[in-house]
């Protein structure tokens, strides 16, 4: 064996390294390592302190690292720096902040690295700060800022709004630990329904306002006082929804406010609080209603009175919870067109209850699922359900998991044949946008086939099923109007193209009549489940035009190891087919001869 | 800005041509800009030339418009390289029409508050030859200004419309111009339309009109520029001033009437740092040809009485491209060596931009206004390590790490 240096002894010989170039070449003083102290929940091994002049001001700076360097960056912390919010980047203990997060490091090179860190990211940070060149940092990362003002048990703001402009009336739910704000009623109480259940307190809403700013505020824009709101409200125009929030008996008033940043909309919220102060006599009276009779005050002198006074203002961290920010931060642009998507899957096992998951993940905003079948202890190894769902049914329970972790979303179920849902609800089905047949049984997607040849809607109807051992998997998506299902199957229900071949092996058994099962696990069965969610949202982006077959061929170890082998004639239309390991996409022909569609 | 910030006067490395500003230690920040000569290689990033452009704007604050500014700019002289790259880098025009706020930072024109400016130098210059496109733009903004002070009577002039005009102009055509003339002698510490506790200036040049055809063709020939000699403090708490003279392109006939008036009272000309005249040419000193007659070209006595009134310590700079020993004027090695007979008497330092730290990489010159005269900014404590970390020192101390990259800042590109 080399003589590797330990880690212990990596990290002693670049804190030797870095304190040579540091005290050399910089002039730093190493500080006694009593004072080596925890900052920010973060131990620091060893640092020195600087002198630094960026600009006309001197100031003093440490040079800390922690027990991970050398494979973490040195971190820069400002001694006497301004106060906290009048340098972005610069943390409440004078912490640079200089992107750690994405920083990656040689551990090698010690000194190099903090050569680097001085020359390029602490002192231009530096400079930029005290020049003001940096100052609109303030406004494209001002979550950083807002929140870091927030006072800590502060119950923050679930936001469902919707992230642009105007300035105008939503809907909020206070509750003890945090609040929910909406566009409307409904759609505040519907996703804490769906969250948490249906609980009494969750029967009403109270009016808040959303101010629309043309720009994200600098910290010294934060409002402190009430006027400070009223002002920002006269900036966007929105004096007119704060004065319809001014209603007697509130206890405090809720306002959003909301901007575009060059990252993307951004929201902060603002409670402001009563207006009753207690008078020399010990009364409480209600300042903005002096001089009324109760209930008799003009509302609109009573919000002008209040946004023009010093009541204060408690601000609050938004949390982002509406579906645009959940599936893709706002920069999938695919999200608008998912969100409205309508979504049928019938069966809700080993491949469609996972591509039901994959596509609530990607933001299609409705599914419908259809199974008869209760969930086995079986099952459970290779489903999204566990053991708390065995016994109930798979489609109900499945969507009631999903209404739970995408409260915005809409899941429903039907626990009944495909065929029985068709003839109560037909335009369940013909209305949908996309349906996926993830059964694998001939009887029911020779039924639906023929029912979508016959110019049923919906335009696509996606099908899916494995190979034995889930050593090949298919999704098949067809196209209204061009071929068939049939056309590229027997009338018994075996494929044309199979990729497998097991020799005269059947399925494996159960100790009962009937039941018969595949034994591949979750993971190899994890790859015809996303070819087909792949497909699936190909096909609900207007992505294919025609009938389309993706098949996903398994590594050769894999089918090796389950005891198959490559079906001859597939492997023989390709050279490159042997080691297996691939996606295939080939067009799904007309059959000219198709007893369905011909 | 707290108590502790630092009066510190920037030289910037833009070859044969001055580029000075002066950062005071007042709670304004206030900046002064001498003269820019931002050349084309400079801006250009393939090219090595120093981005000098980058260095001043690194070194302006941003008023609450985000704009970069300097709360003055003066053109010493209406020549090319005192005032290359201003139309790119400055905007000229009312300050109500600035086009660059929804521009990035690196793209905002500078935001002049207050210019200053000779009608009389540029009357001089253009006697000899056409002006630079630069310094038309230059004198015509000037001329803009003081048409809004005129028709504002000189009340409520906003920044951007300030102007002070420094020297009488021939005919009595700034005899109006009371509350924005300064006139030669005169002591003012007014920037920006406040009177500065850092700062006091006194207008030597330019040398009034003469009413002599013959005198004002020899001052044009001799580069009549404005003439400052700027007094600056490192704090309020001192009444000890530190004495700056710069002189643009000045040129002996014009050091020679700076002496024969002040002689008797040298301390007019006294100073700590000097910027010497004309790039360290040799025609600041003597008529003589420095490629014709080298050693022995006649050095003015006048001239160089002059420029010699340097207090201890003192420091002269020539704002040049290196000076080598050959026939080259400006920069002139005779000159040269001349200054540093002068600093040497007073145990002084003589400095060239172009040289500064390092031939192959020069960097801005900066010079601290401390107890004792002007420091050097970056001086080694005993150690021989920096006793304070500039910006200048961290760039070598980075360089040094430019081969080996040890830190990628956009990360590796690897979620999970």
């Amino acid at each position: 064996m080399p003589d590797v240096p330990t880690l212990e002894q990596r990290r002693q010989q670049a804190i030797l390294e870095l304190n040579d170039f540091l005290c050399q070449e910089c002039g730093a003083v190493r500080l006694p390592e009593t004072s080596a102290t925890q900052i920010q929940d973060c131990d620091f091994v060893a640092r020195w302190r600087l002198k630094i002049q960026v600009l006309q001001q001197p100031r003093e700076m440490n040079v800390c690292v922690s027990g991970l360097f050398p494979f973490a960056a040195p971190r820069f912390q400002l001694i006497d720096g301004p106060p906290f919010l009048t340098w972005p980047h610069v943390e409440k203990d004078g912490m640079l902040c200089l992107g750690d997060e994405t920083l990656t490091v040689d551990p090698s090179l010690p000194v190099a690295m903090a050569r680097q860190l001085l020359r390029e990211l602490a002192f231009p940070l530096l400079l930029q700060s005290e020049n003001g060149s940096n100052r609109e940092d303030f406004r494209t990362e001002f979550y950083s800022y807002w929140n870091a003002t927030v006072l800590v048990g502060e119950p923050p703001v679930r936001s469902l709004l919707a992230p642009h402009g105007p300035s105008r009336l939503v809907r909020i739910w206070h509750g003890q630990h945090f609040a929910v704000v909406g566009e409307t009623e409904d759609s505040v109480l519907r996703w804490l329904r769906n969250l948490y259940g249906n609980q009494k307190q969750f029967d009403s809403t109270d009016s808040a306002c959303l101010l629309w700013l043309n720009e994200v505020p600098l910290p010294n824009q934060y409002p402190e006082r009430s006027s400070d709101v009223g002002e920002m409200a006269r900036s966007c125009g929105g004096r007119p929804f704060l004065s319809e929030l001014v209603v007697n008996g509130r206890r405090s008033i809720p306002v959003i406010f909301g901007s575009t940043s060059e990252n993307g909309p951004c929201f902060g919220a603002m409670m402001v609080s009563n207006s009753e102060r207690t008078n020399v006599m010990g009364r409480r009276v209600d300042f903005v209603r002096a001089g009324f009779r109760p209930g008799r005050a003009p509302q609109r002198l009573v919000a002008q009175r209040l946004f023009s006074s010093s009541v204060p203002v408690t601000r609050a961290k938004v949390e982002r919870a509406d579906a645009a920010w959940i599936h893709g931060r706002d920069q999938d642009p695919r999200q608008a067109s998912l969100a409205a998507r309508r979504v049928v899957i019938i069966g809700c096992g080993a491949i469609g209850a996972p591509v039901a998951s994959q596509l609530a993940m990607a933001g299609v905003g409705h599914l419908l699922l259809i199974d008869p079948e209760i969930l086995a202890w079986a099952n459970i190894g290779r489903h999204p359900l566990g053991a708390d769902s065995v016994g109930s049914y798979k489609a109900s329970e499945l969507a009631k998991k999903l209404t739970a972790s995408f409260p915005h979303g809409h899941f429903d179920s039907r626990t009944e044949e495909w065929g029985a849902v068709l003839a109560k609800e037909p335009n369940l089905l013909a209305d949908c946008d996309l349906l996926i047949c993830a059964t694998g049984v001939w009887s029911v997607e020779s039924e639906l086939n023929a029912w979508h040849a016959s110019g049923q809607r919906p335009s696509h109807i996606l099908y899916s099923w494995t190979e034995p051992h889930a050593c090949a998997g298919h999704a098949v998506a067809i196209k209204s109007g061009d071929s068939c299902l049939q056309c590229q199957f027997t009338p018994l229900g075996d494929a044309k193209t199979v990729v497998t071949d097991w020799g005269g092996a059947g399925p494996s058994r159960e100790p009962a009549c009937g039941a018969v099962y595949q034994p591949y696990g979750p993971v190899e069965l994890s790859w015809t489940a996303a070819t087909a969610s792949a497909l699936a949202l190909d096909c609900l982006l207007d992505k294919i035009p025609r009938s389309t077959h993706r098949i996903w061929v398994g590594p050769k170890v894999l089918l090796k190891g389950a005891g198959g082998s490559w079906n001859s004639e597939w492997r023989r239309e390709r050279e490159d087919r042997e080691a297996g390991g691939f996606l295939e996409e080939r067009a799904w022909t007309k059959d000219t001869m198709c007893p369905i569609c011909a | 800005m707290s108590k502790d910030s630092k009066t510190i006067v920037s030289l910037f490395p833009v070859g044969n041509g001055d580029m000075t500003l002066i950062a005071l230690a007042d709670n304004a920040e206030t900046k002064i800009l001498i003269d820019c000569n931002i050349r084309e290689a400079a801006d250009d990033p393939e090219d090595e030339t120093r981005d000098v452009a980058k260095d001043l704007r690194d070194r302006l604050t941003r008023d609450s418009n985000g704009r970069p500014y300097v709360d003055v700019f003066l053109a010493s002289h209406g020549d090319w390289d005192h005032c290359r790259g201003l139309t790119k880098h400055f905007y000229l025009g009312p300050p109500n029409a600035y086009p660059d706020d929804k521009k990035k930072d690196s793209e905002k024109r500078i935001f002049i508050r207050e210019i200053w400016s000779s009608p009389m130098v540029f009357r001089r210059a253009g006697k000899l030859n056409k002006l630079c496109d630069e310094a038309l733009a230059f004198a015509a903004e000037a001329k803009r200004r003081v048409k809004v002070n005129r028709d504002k009577k000189f009340v409520g002039v906003v920044e951007g419309d300030r102007v002070l005009v420094l020297g009488e102009d021939e005919d009595g055509k700034t005899d109006d111009l009371g509350p924005i003339l300064v006139k030669i002698d005169e002591v003012f510490s007014k920037i920006n339309a406040s009177q500065n506790l850092f700062f006091q200036a006194r207008l030597l040049g330019p040398l009034p009109p003469s009413g002599d055809e013959e005198e004002e063709e020899l001052l044009s020939k001799n580069h009549s520029s404005v003439v400052l000699n700027i007094a600056l403090r490192e704090s309020t708490g001192t009444n000890t001033w530190k004495h700056f003279l710069t002189g643009g392109d000045a040129e002996v006939a014009i050091w020679e009437r700076f002496w024969e008036k002040y002689k008797k009272s040298p301390s007019v000309l006294a100073y700590h740092l000097l910027l010497s005249p004309h790039h360290c040419s040799w025609h600041s000193l003597s008529y003589d040809s420095w490629s014709e007659k080298h050693e022995k070209a006649q050095v003015s006595k006048s001239a160089r009485s002059a420029l010699s009134q340097i207090s201890t310590g003192g420091k002269i700079v020539a704002s040049s491209v290196p000076i080598k020993d050959d026939d080259c004027d400006p920069p002139c090695y005779g000159a040269k060596q001349e200054y540093q007979k002068i600093v040497q008497g007073v145990k002084g330092s003589f400095y060239c931009t172009g040289e500064y730290p390092t031939e192959k990489s020069p960097a801005p010159l900066e010079f601290c206004v401390t107890a004792d005269g002007f420091e050097e900014l970056g001086t080694k404590a005993a150690n021989g390590a920096p006793a304070i970390l500039t910006s200048g020192i961290v760039d070598a101390i980075g360089a040094r790490a430019a081969e080996a990259a040890a830190v990628k800042k956009e990360g590796n590109r690897r979620y999970a």
